[in-house]
């Protein structure tokens, strides 16, 4: 089992500390929709589908537009992490693949999740995710992520 | 038995001329020899088509292949156009909006408008005309791009055209990418900046799907200064590195191409895209892309591998089997033929049968299956084919006559049957046959031969052991038989038979005096009359010399009742015979015994019917006689004493008289004047061993009715004379010899052959020799008698008649008689004395003799006043004890000797 030499164990278990709090933070992500809209829950898979650019649609038929977290922000590294088992770089390979045979392009990045819930709490099409602080009833939470 | 009568033998055809060839077309037919001939044909074939499947197959996969390159050429040709047409747009739009907004707005106002490429993948920035940047998307720390090839490229060359940088590392994004840029101008159209979009090179290759390329197909793209931007192989990404000039352009699309970079063979296309200085590349790994193939091939080369293998199997069998089967046939040819040429060659017929059943399993006929060319003879059938004929159809007679059972029993039990028997179907020429009937597996072999001849001879030796040559007659063997078959008819039916032993009466006399030829002439004449005078059912057979035996069988208890028959066979004997032109008869005693109180075997009935027979000779002849259970032993007497007899002759024959058990002894003759001996007369006599002194009225009559006289007589003549000529020798007086003739020696034809024999022999003067016949001999056959007594007395011996007196002789012949004296018989001598009768017979006979000048001598001379008595009639010689017993001949001599002293052996 000792794959890693016992100095590169101790520079994961650092990392690992420093990063336990910020985790904590990310680990309250929640997945929502404009309190307007139809949809009441989703799906981890329903929800990887729509933010991979495999579906357009809610479940219910209705047209769905996914709003992204910024590239690089614990939020989405999180996200994606949990919700479609990519890594960033998977995730960026995965675009290049669809984007280079022009099968669609990434969902729009917006900078804060305050502007995301906004955002979202205005148009029922819309689907995001955001810190569960930054919650409001404007929206409801239709999946949270672990 | 020529070879050519019988087509269709398969030895025949090994003898053809054209047989080498069929022998080789034969076996060309053979399955072993032309079997793998066609398996390897086979083989071949089907080895062809496979290798040329494989090819076909080949080629398509090739075919398939170089389509699935072209095609993929063609596809990521028009990503390829349509990337780059996207980004060459971006950087159009980038520098239309630094024309409106400057370097600062332009990023922004293009996001605003949503007209900005994915931060994700693309990298959009603007640097100044000094090389520093001055806006980014995704911000990024500034770094100068003043020494980059695009930057330089821009800012010497005003032709708008959109660069390709080589790939290199970007410090802000931390990775490797590839720059599109354009030269940006100022409102006078000088240089002012360039606008840079950067992406990873691998988002070129980022459409390479596993499913089509494989794990080592290749995207790549090349610069046209041979440069490679990006390459993809499988999941590995390959950043720049060059590649020969040639390489592209030795490219045709879709063939095969050793990639330069890991000498992999793939099938390769590449396509030079329009508006860049970029090659797009795509290679599929010939070895994945033909992997189906080699699985397929493989396993059509284990699944034909295997069925020839099989095939080689199978046909190594079948050949083998073949081979075996080809052999064992050859054998049992041979073997045929080699019956075919035995079975042929052999004298008998040989008929090979199947058996033929009905429903219920049982054999009612036979098939012929074949047969050898003695068979078809035998069944004439000769030029036909015996083959397939039915039994019943050539033999229907086997049903009726048992042959047909034994051949069933034969097919069922199996072993061998064995039988002879006659074919009478055809009756003029009835065959004995002899079969031999073998079972077989479902027949059975007939081994048929033709016995007539050898039956024949069987036949022709059985009547020959059964039957007499000279008569035709059944013989003592026959007899016998005939007589035990006749005694156990009898005893069923309670009846008798009566054994009838017949006896020619003096025989011997007409076969010595007339010759064998004559004997045998009246025996087969009298043979044939007993023949006839019986019924069909009795048996005639002779015994034996003239013996004959009648068997009577079917009689009454009384004897009596065969009387007439009898008769009526003596009448057929003694009826007269012409023989040699002259009539004879002859007469026979007959001896009858009666089954079963005279005897219950054949020998016995036999014997005791033969004693009945000398019973009857006894009596005279022409007689029969009723067997008497007490003659037996008188006959049985006879018999024995006739067999000592017989067996002393054949002892003396050979021997010196000392040894012998006969003698001679001699006694002398006295001339009654002078007194002297001057003869004697030699007197037989036996010394049997068994019975001692024998009387010569005993064994004599016996040596005669056996016939053994003859040769006991030439023994005494010849002796005799010997004697004679011994006591000459010594010195002593000539003696006369008188010797005793029988009558059966007498008539014997060769009496005077004899006579001379002796005399030459003991070279003894024939006048010393007298000769001494009977009376009744002479009297028999007169003339006959003369005329051999002439012969004798031509050879100078004296005759002399014996026993004168006591027969009936002719007085008349007398006279003619050449003979010298006359003997007195004993019997008138006895009573001389005394008896007048005597008396006067004696001295009547003296003076006969006197008077036809003969001599005349008495016998049995035993005292003196006989002596006186023959002295005063005159009587010339004499003979008896009163002068001298017969004496040995040592005694003779001293007789003589002492004659010759004294004068006189006479009583004065």
């Amino acid at each position: 089992m000792h794959i890693l030499p016992p100095s590169l164990y101790r520079v994961v278990a650092t990392a690992m500390l420093l990063l336990l709090p910020v985790l904590g933070c990310a680990a309250d992500l929640v997945v929502i929709v404009s309190a307007k809209s139809q949809v009441l829950t989703l799906e981890p898979s329903q929800v990887a589908d729509i933010f991979l650019g495999q579906k357009a649609y809610f479940p219910d038929g209705t047209e769905a537009i996914a709003l992204d977290q910024s590239v690089g922000t614990p939020p989405r590294d999180v996200f994606y992490e949990k919700v479609t088992a990519k890594s960033p770089p998977l995730v960026k390979a995965y675009w290049s693949k669809m984007i280079f045979t022009g099968r669609g392009q990434p969902p729009k990045e917006i900078s804060s999740s305050v502007a995301i819930r906004k955002l979202v709490a205005g148009d029922p099409s819309l689907i995001g995710y955001i810190d569960r602080t930054a919650l409001d009833p404007s929206v409801r939470v239709v999946m949270t992520v672990h | 038995m020529a070879a050519a009568e019988l087509p269709g033998q398969p030895m025949l055809l090994a003898e053809h001329p054209k047989s080498a060839l069929s022998r080789w077309l034969r076996q060309g037919v053979e399955t072993h020899v032309s079997l793998p001939f066609i398996a390897l044909a086979l083989l071949g074939a089907i080895w062809v088509a496979t290798f040329h499947f494989i090819d076909t197959e080949q080629a398509r996969f090739e075919a398939i292949s170089r389509e699935s390159s072209r095609e993929l050429i063609d596809t990521y040709e028009a990503q390829m156009v349509r990337n780059l047409s996207g980004i060459d747009q971006t950087l159009k739009m980038l520098k239309y909006a630094f024309d409106v907004h400057g370097a600062a707005g332009a990023i922004l106002s293009l996001d605003d408008h949503l007209l900005l490429p994915s931060g994700l993948v693309f990298v959009i920035r603007i640097a100044d005309r000094t090389g520093k940047i001055v806006a980014s998307n995704p911000s990024a720390a500034t770094v100068g791009v003043a020494n980059d090839d695009f930057f330089q490229f821009h800012r010497d060359t005003d032709r708008d055209v959109p660069f390709v940088s080589s790939p290199r590392y970007d410090a802000a994004s931390a990775e490797t990418l590839l720059s599109f840029t354009r030269r940006l101008n100022n409102a006078a159209g000088k240089f002012d900046g360039v606008a840079i979009l950067m992406v990873n090179p691998a988002y070129f290759t980022s459409g390479y799907e596993r499913a089509r390329l494989g794990d080592q197909g290749v995207l790549a793209l090349v610069g046209s200064d041979n440069l490679v931007r990006t390459m993809r192989i499988g999941e590995s990404q390959i950043s720049a590195q060059p590649v020969s000039p040639t390489f592209i352009s030795d490219i045709k699309p879709g063939e095969l191409t050793t990639s330069p970079w890991d000498r992999i063979p793939r099938f390769t296309s590449a396509r030079r895209l329009h508006g860049f200085p970029l090659t797009a590349v795509v290679a599929l790994a010939e070895n994945e892309q033909m992997a189906p193939f080699r699985q397929q091939r493989s396993q059509y080369l284990w699944l034909v591998g295997g069925g020839s293998a099989v095939l080689v199997l199978l046909v190594t069998l079948i050949c083998v089997w073949s081979w075996q089967l080809t052999k064992s046939r050859r054998r049992s040819r041979r073997d045929q033929a080699t019956y075919a040429a035995a079975s042929e060659a052999n004298l008998d017929a040989f008929f090979v049968l199947r058996s033929v059943l009905d429903s219920s399993g049982a054999i009612v006929d036979f098939v012929i299956d074949a047969a050898n060319s003695r068979a078809k003879k035998m069944t004439g059938m000769a030029g036909q084919t015996l083959i397939g004929v039915r039994l019943s159809t050539i033999a229907p007679d086997y049903w009726a006559n048992g042959i047909f059972n034994d051949m069933v029993r034969v097919a069922r039990a199996g072993g061998v049957h064995e039988a002879e028997w006659e074919d009478t179907r055809n009756l003029e020429r009835a065959k004995w046959l002899h079969r031999q009937v073998v079972a077989v597996e479902g027949g059975i072999v007939a081994i048929v031969r033709d016995i007539s001849q050898r039956k024949q001879a069987e036949q022709h030796i059985l009547h020959m052991a059964h039957h007499d040559g000279l008569t035709g007659l059944a013989n003592r063997i026959l007899i016998n038989d005939r007589l035990e078959r006749a005694m156990l008819q009898a005893q069923r039916r309670r009846r008798c038979i009566a054994v009838v032993f017949i006896d020619l009466d003096k025989f011997k006399v007409i076969n010595d005096g007339l010759g064998h030829d004559a004997g045998d002439v009246l025996l087969t004449r009298i043979g044939e009359r007993l023949r006839e005078c019986v019924r069909r059912e009795d048996t005639v057979g002779r015994f034996g010399g003239d013996e004959f035996v009648i068997l009577l069988e079917d009689q009454r208890e009384d004897p009596s009742a065969i009387i007439p028959a009898l008769e009526k066979i003596q009448r057929a004997v003694t009826e007269q015979v012409l023989i040699c032109g002259r009539q004879v008869q002859v007469n026979c005693s007959m001896g009858v015994a009666m089954y079963p109180r005279n005897g219950t075997t054949s020998a016995t009935l036999i014997k005791n019917a033969d004693a009945a027979m000398y019973q009857a000779k006894e009596k005279g002849t022409n007689n029969f006689e009723f067997y008497a259970p007490e003659m037996n032993a008188l006959v049985q007497e006879k018999l024995v004493m006739i067999e000592d007899l017989r067996h002393a002759i054949e002892s003396t024959a050979g021997m010196d008289g000392n040894s012998s058990q006969f003698k001679l002894l001699y006694q002398p003759k006295v001339d009654l004047r002078t007194g002297l001996m001057f003869g004697v007369e030699a007197l037989l006599r036996w010394h049997c061993p068994n019975r001692g002194i024998v009387s010569p009225l005993d064994f004599i009559p016996l040596a005669e009715e056996s016939g053994l006289i003859i040769a006991l007589g030439e023994w005494v003549l010849q002796t005799a004379c010997m004697q004679s000529r011994a006591w000459q020798d010594a010195g002593l007086t000539p003696l006369t010899m008188s010797v005793n003739v029988s009558p059966l020696q007498f008539t014997e034809n060769q009496l005077v052959g004899r006579i001379a024999k002796a005399l030459q022999q003991s070279d003894l003067a024939p006048t010393l020799l007298e000769l001494e016949i009977t009376e009744s001999l002479i009297m028999r056959d007169v003339q006959q008698a003369v005329h051999k007594m002439r012969e004798i007395t031509a050879m100078s011996v004296s005759l002399s008649i014996d026993d004168f007196g006591t027969g009936y002789s002719s007085l008349f012949a007398l006279k003619s008689f050449p003979i010298r004296s006359l003997k007195i018989d004993k019997s008138f001598v006895n009573e001389l004395a005394s008896n007048p009768d005597d008396q006067a017979i004696a001295s009547a006979i003296i003076m006969l003799g006197h008077k036809l000048n003969l001599r005349v001598i008495a016998e049995g001379v035993e005292t003196e006043a006989q002596l006186q008595f023959l002295r005063d009639h005159d009587c010339d010689e004499l003979q008896g004890y009163l002068f001298s017993r017969p004496v040995a001949p040592e005694q003779i001599a001293v007789l003589l000797e002492a004659q010759m002293q004294q004068q006189t052996l006479l009583p004065a």
